[in-house]
């Protein structure tokens, strides 16, 4: 991820330019997606918490500091963000569709342009890891999703979740330790 | 460290060791084997895709955001607002002063009317109501009276 288009898309909107933070929405946008729809597995849950992570980045923006990482700063406000949603909202509602499955929506554009087998197999493979996801404790997912799905080093983890090298990797240990044993059952 | 291997988190020396121990022990090469599944399980999911016309749509709620905050449009510088509560601070310590003034001034009033009171001409009566004498002349007035 190039840090420097993002610090000079932060400086251009510090300078009144507002267009330049809807270069870094659809920049992050999947990614943050991705990571809400993980981390929450509720569909609509994870397009409100996704847009919220872009609002509260937006009020935060001025205060960002360029030395750091923006795309860090960014899975930090969505790993909190998520957590937020979790502790907030453990409705019937989203308790039910999250049994259900809750894989895909009519809007899931990442399945729009394949084909029908193509189409099973990714539903099936997302079912599974979401299933097993579903089963960790909030701190193990949070770690194993920023590590296999947005391919983040052990360093930036640590940095996101605010944590010590050795505790990502312990977390990131003992997650894939669990998705084995329920993952190998189903398989 | 198996979980570091697959992540290439190990330092060459380690990795070596290791994948030398993997081809050697049964039993961790079925671990690793079940691993590198699992993460092989996460690659071949992906990322999602954003819903359609999401960036627009969180863009659309920041203006209507910026338009409401724009009520206000010129932020109050932070020397000002430091100054606002100053002048509220000041203006409690006047209060707290001047009620201070106000009571004192109070018991003084009240020390003047006791000290004016003690200055009253009644204190040099040689024969006070509530004394013998006093009592003689009011028993001696009602007898004439009669």
């Amino acid at each position: 991820m190039n840090r420097t288009d993002d610090i000079d898309l932060i400086s251009r909107f510090n300078s009144g330019e507002v267009s330049a933070y809807e270069e870094l929405v659809l920049k992050y946008q999947d990614k943050i997606y991705t990571l809400c729809r993980y981390m929450l597995r509720n569909v609509h849950d994870a397009e409100d918490a996704a847009q919220d992570v872009f609002f509260k980045a937006y009020r935060n923006l001025k205060d960002f500091k360029p030395e750091a990482s923006f795309y860090t700063w960014l899975y930090r406000i969505g790993i909190n963000t998520c957590l937020d949603y979790r502790r907030k909202s453990f409705s019937a509602s989203s308790f039910l569709q999250s049994l259900s499955g809750g894989i895909t929506s009519p809007s899931d554009q990442s399945l729009f342009d394949t084909s029908p087998e193509r189409l099973h197999e990714l539903k099936e493979t997302r079912k599974s890891i979401e299933f097993a996801l579903a089963k960790m404790p909030e701190k193990l997912r949070a770690a194993i999703i920023l590590r296999e799905i947005e391919e983040l080093t052990y360093e930036e983890i640590a940095e996101v979740l605010n944590s010590s090298i050795g505790t990502v990797k312990s977390r990131i240990s003992r997650a894939r330790e669990m998705l084995r044993e329920i993952l190998m059952k189903n398989i | 460290m198996m979980s570091a291997l697959i992540d290439g988190e190990l330092r060459p020396a380690e990795k070596e060791s290791l994948t030398r121990h993997i081809q050697d022990c049964g039993d961790c090469r079925k671990l690793h084997h079940e691993m590198l599944a699992v993460h092989d399980l996460f690659t071949a999911a992906g990322q999602h895709k954003a819903p359609r016309g999401f960036s627009k749509k969180v863009m659309a709620e920041l203006r209507t955001e910026r338009k409401s905050y724009s009520i206000f449009p010129v932020r109050i510088p932070l020397f000002l607002k430091l100054a606002e509560v100053g002048f509220a601070i000041a203006i409690v310590i006047v209060g707290i002063i001047s009620g201070n003034i106000l009571v004192m001034n109070v018991h003084s009033l009240e020390k003047a009317r006791g000290i004016e009171s003690s200055f009253s001409l009644d204190a040099f009566d040689p024969a006070p109501p509530d004394s013998l004498a006093g009592a003689y002349i009011n028993f001696t007035e009602v007898r004439n009276e009669r």
